[in-house]
This record gives C-alpha cells, structure tokens and sequence, in this order.
C-alpha cells in the first residue's frame, strides 16, 4: 500500500475561524474516499491543502511534493474538478481538448472523446453556449481522460440532472476507477456515492471526527429498532443518537456489539447520511 | 521534453489569442477600415483629375496636390530610401500606438479576468507552473507590440503601394520606378522591426506593471494602474511641489526613440517645438549607446520585480 497524502498537524485559520484544527489523516492508494462535513467544516479547506491552493500550518505530503512548493509539478499526477472552478464562457469545446492534450502528459484525446460521445455536445461549441449540466459534463469528460493517481471531485455532480448524476458515478467506477487511483469525492448528495466509497472521513469544525473503512464502519455502527419498554436498556448502552420512528425508537449505536443489540429489537445498517447526522448532533450535544 | 515544453507554450499563447480576439481582430479591422477609406480617396482623386484641375480640396483639409507627387522615374536612391522610411514609419506609428492600446487592455485583463470568470482554479488544475503562465501573457503581450504591429503594418503598406502605383500611373509620375528600389523597403522594414522591438524591451516595466495591478486588483484594474501612479504624481506636487516623478515616466515613455533613433534635433524639455527638419527623418543611432544606458537597466529590474508580484499573487489569489 502506498500512502498518496499523509496529513500531520493540519492546520489553516481564517481571521478568528479555525477551518482545520491539527488535522491528522493518511489516504492510501486505490481508495474512493469520501470526505463528508457540513457546510464550513473544513472539507474544501483540506482539498485545497491538497491541491496546493492555499496556505496551512503542519505537514502535509501529496504524493511526495509539499503541494504549497510544487503545484505545478503535483498536477501530473492530481486532477481536480471543484464547485468553484469553472470553464470560461469563450473557449470552444475543441480548443478545450486541444489545450489539455498539449499541457497535460497523461491526458488522452481519445478517452475525452469517448465521454463526450454520450453527451449532446457539440465540438464547435463555446462554453458559454452550453447548459450548466453539459458545461460540467464537458469538465468531466476533460477530467476524466487525465490518468492521474489522485482524483478530487469536490461536488463534481452539482447542477447535472439525476439521469446524468448516475451515468456519472457509474462511469467513475467502470471506467475510470482501478487499483491504481484514488478518488476523494465531496458531495451533499451522500446517498448517491456511499455504494461506490471504500473509505470514509467526516470532518466537522475543523476536525475529522470519523476515518474508517466502508467494512469498519458496516461493523461499528448499528441502528436499532426497538420498542419504549427496551428504551432504558437501549439508553444504558449509550446510544449515539435516537429518534422517533412509527411509535417505535430508532438508536444509533457505536462499537457496540451486535449480539447485545439483538436483544432489544431489529438491527439494520445506518446509512452514511445518518451515521454522519448522528455524529454532527452528537458532537453539539 | 524540450519538444513537449515548445508544445506547451505555443498552446499557452495559444490560448491567449482566443480569449483576447481584439489582439489580432482590432488591428485588422482598422487596415481594413483604412484600405476602404485609401481606396476612396484614391477614386475621389482620380475623379476629380480627369473631370477638372490637379488640384483636390478634402473639405477644408490640405490641399492634395497630385502635380505634386514625386516623380520616381530618375530619383536619387537615398531620397528613395527616405520617402519609404517615411511612409513606413508613419504606418507604423498608426498600428503602434493602436496596439499599445490594446495590449494595455489586454495586460489590465490578462490575471483579473480568470478570477473574474472563476477560471483560475481550471487553469491551475493543469501542470502548468505561475511562473510559465505568466511569462506566456506576457510573451503574447510583446508579439502583439512587435510582430502583429509589424506584419499589419507591411500588409497596408503594401496595399497603400498598389493604390499608389495606380494613382502615380494616371498622373505619370512613374510610381512603378519604387520598385527598381527593394533595399529601401527592406531597409525601411528592418528599422521598423527593430523600433519596434526595441520599444517593447522598453516598455517592460510598464507591462509589467498592468500585469501586477491586474493580478492584486478584486476590482477595475484599470483604476489601479492609472490610480496609484496619478496618486504618486499628485502626492508628489502637494507635498514638494514638484513633477519629477511625472517627468521621469513621460521621458522614460520617449527616451529609447533618442536612443535608437536620430530624429532631428528634439529638446525633452520643449516639446512643443520638435524640430524635425534638422535631420533626416529616422536612421539608425548608435546601438552600443542604447545597450549601455541605465535606464534599459533600471527599467528591466523594475520590469522583474513588477512580473514576480504579478507571479507571487497569482499563486496566491485564485477568486476575486
């Protein structure tokens, strides 16, 4: 296993804000990860460490470059799409691939075009003429011909309709994805991308609060059904988070053991989005 | 590698040509705006030739003379020589400054306007270094100043030629003997390339300067590099009551004219009184004298120092 980006100590202040609080992680070749938090919890920041768009304290190795020294180097082997990086209205769909193929080494003017096959696409096109959804599915296709080692979709899917959202992730995995790459995703939409991570990272107010495998967390966590007469002995296991559900209760456990849990009442497996709700509630409470 | 690294600047200046069309769409449509008009006035001459006298009054304008048209048939070489040089820098004078304008916009966009669009992040996506991207700007920069102004300039004068063999040809003033002359177009030509490049060496640190106010500006880069410099100015005459710092721009802007060429006699300090029949038009002065001038020098470090901010704040600003 080779480790791609080693984090120590990561930090990165915003006037009085805290974005990242000693941050530590380790992401390890041939790894989807998603990197899930919510709003202003640090998750761009981190990206943007990684990508060598900003400054931070602590150490931070990428691929064996310190991304704020070498980002042009480290973008052979990095490719990123983010909410906020946009493809400019004036250039032409052509001159787009024609530029990535001479800067970029690993890019494949073939591999482009078989993605921009399955959109309405049109070469001659400018940027500006196309919709929000083809525009991003025109920074994919580019994205995607790169062989890099390192992918980062920060948000890759907003604005894309549901149909296109999953052709997306489909296609990531099919025909992007293999043991070779690693992929950090970001996204609101967990629901769409826990079936494809193989590893993931909350991070809430500048620190990561969970960094598991999909395995682990299939293991540790556990939901519970149960009926109001097993509440107390639900609450003496304490529960990460519970809630109401048909006239029944709904427990979120961590780490505790399944057999103990059968007792009580049904035992199902949490989704991420409520893994991650019952870690941000539980972390306020 | 070094073909790769050719590829990837080539497609760098590349890129810049199709974002700022006004690079190359601007000076054509004025030689395109000036050949209609040339090709006017020439019908409009020649009309009023054949219907009356030799002699057509543009409104109000001067008085056009076709008897006055010089007559090529037993010219002296060097007047030759001097007519073309003339005629070319004066073309050249059109387009340059036409160009200087453009590519002042041109630089004022060329860091705020990725930001602006919220480019910048896909094009620090690629594995293509600040420092590379910014040198390409540049680069496009001084092949507008220089090559674009000189090719422009040549393809006009070249139609103004054929408009002038015509004319010539019906008044008779054997036009066509210019032709027997290709050393003075040369000639003329070789000077306009190196004038021009030479200004744009000298230009630097004025480009530079655009191109740092375009990268730390959030907002009308524009303001910035007028703004700052005219705050310089007027601070200056508030507090000292003095204009050197004017005055050194406005002399530096003209100082590499003196340098590379002699144009008559020209007083910096009256301006107004340029006297252009002491000497002929523009010759060659002397190189060694422009090479060795502190002010090239000054001028280069100041240029280094203004591109490495524009290259230190691109890394560091990606949004606006």
């Amino acid at each position: 296993m080779t480790t791609l980006v080693k984090a120590r100590a990561l930090s990165k202040q915003y006037g009085a804000t805290r974005a990242l609080d000693k941050v530590d992680f380790e992401i390890e070749e041939g790894r989807i990860v998603g990197l899930i938090g919510p709003n202003g919890a640090g998750k761009t920041t981190a990206l943007k460490a990684i990508l060598g768009l900003t400054d931070f304290e602590g150490e931070l190795d990428v691929l064996g470059h310190d991304p704020r020294q070498s980002r042009h180097q480290l973008m052979r082997d990095v490719c990123f799409i983010a909410d906020v990086a946009v493809l400019p209205r004036w250039l032409r769909v052509r001159n787009a691939i024609d530029y990535v193929e001479a800067v970029h080494p690993g890019f494949s003017r073939e591999r482009a075009m078989h993605f921009l096959e399955r959109t309405k696409i049109k070469q001659t096109s400018r940027v500006g003429e196309l919709s929000k959804g083809m525009v991003t599915q025109l920074h994919l296709a580019l994205i995607m011909a790169i062989d890099a080692k390192l992918l980062v979709l920060d948000e890759p899917t907003l604005g894309l309709d549901i149909l296109y959202r999953k052709e997306f992730y489909t296609s990531l995995l099919n025909d992007y994805f293999d043991a070779t790459r690693t992929i950090i995703v970001t996204t609101h939409q967990v629901e769409e991308i826990e079936k494809i991570l193989t590893h993931l990272m909350f991070i809430d107010n500048g620190r990561v609060t969970l960094d598991r495998s999909m395995d682990q967390v299939a293991e540790e966590y556990v939901e519970l059904l149960a009926t109001h007469d097993k509440a107390a002995a639900a609450q003496a296991l304490k529960p990460l988070y519970e809630r109401e559900v048909f006239g029944k209760k709904l427990y979120l456990f961590e780490g505790v053991s399944r057999e103990e849990l059968a007792k009580l009442g049904e035992l199902h497996t949490p989704s991420v989005a409520d893994i991650f709700v019952a870690k941000v509630r539980g972390g306020m409470q | 590698m070094k073909a790769a690294a050719l590829r990837l600047d080539k497609m760098l200046v590349r890129r810049e040509f199709w974002e700022n069309r006004s690079l190359w769409i601007a000076p054509l449509a004025v030689a395109g705006v000036l050949t209609v008009l040339s090709i006017y006035m020439l019908v409009a001459v020649l009309i009023g030739h054949n219907q009356t006298v030799n002699n057509v009054d543009f409104a109000n304008g001067p008085h056009f003379q076709l008897d006055n048209l010089p007559d090529f048939s037993d010219a002296d070489p060097d007047a030759v020589s001097m007519f073309v040089r003339m005629a070319t820098f004066s073309l050249g004078w059109v387009f340059n400054i036409l160009m200087q304008v453009v590519v002042f916009f041109y630089l004022l966009d060329s860091l705020y306007a990725e930001r602006r669009d919220r480019s910048a992040l896909f094009w620090r996506s690629m594995p293509v270094s600040d420092l590379r991207t910014v040198l390409a700007k540049l680069g496009t920069a001084l092949i507008s100043v220089t090559a674009i102004t000189f090719v422009v300039t040549i393809a006009f004068q070249l139609v103004l030629l054929v408009l002038f063999m015509i004319m010539g040809g019906v008044v008779g003033t054997h036009p066509w003997a210019l032709l027997g002359h290709p050393g003075a177009f040369l000639g003329a030509w070789l000077l306009l390339a190196f004038g021009l490049i030479v200004q744009a060496i000298w230009y630097l640190p004025f480009y530079g300067w655009y191109m740092l106010a375009s990268s730390w500006a959030k907002k009308v880069p524009f303001l910035w590099a007028i703004l700052v410099p005219a705050g310089v100015m007027l601070a200056e005459a508030w507090v000292f009551h003095t204009g050197h710092f004017a005055r050194m721009i406005f002399a530096y802007k003209l100082r590499w004219l003196q340098l590379t060429f002699n144009i008559g006699s020209w007083d910096m300090h009256d301006l107004k009184h340029v006297d252009l029949s002491a000497g002929p038009m523009v010759t060659l002065s002397n190189v060694g004298d422009l090479i060795t001038s502190p002010s090239l020098w000054i001028g280069l470090a100041v240029a280094a120092a203004f591109v490495y901010g524009a290259i230190w704040l691109r890394g560091k600003r990606s949004e606006i």
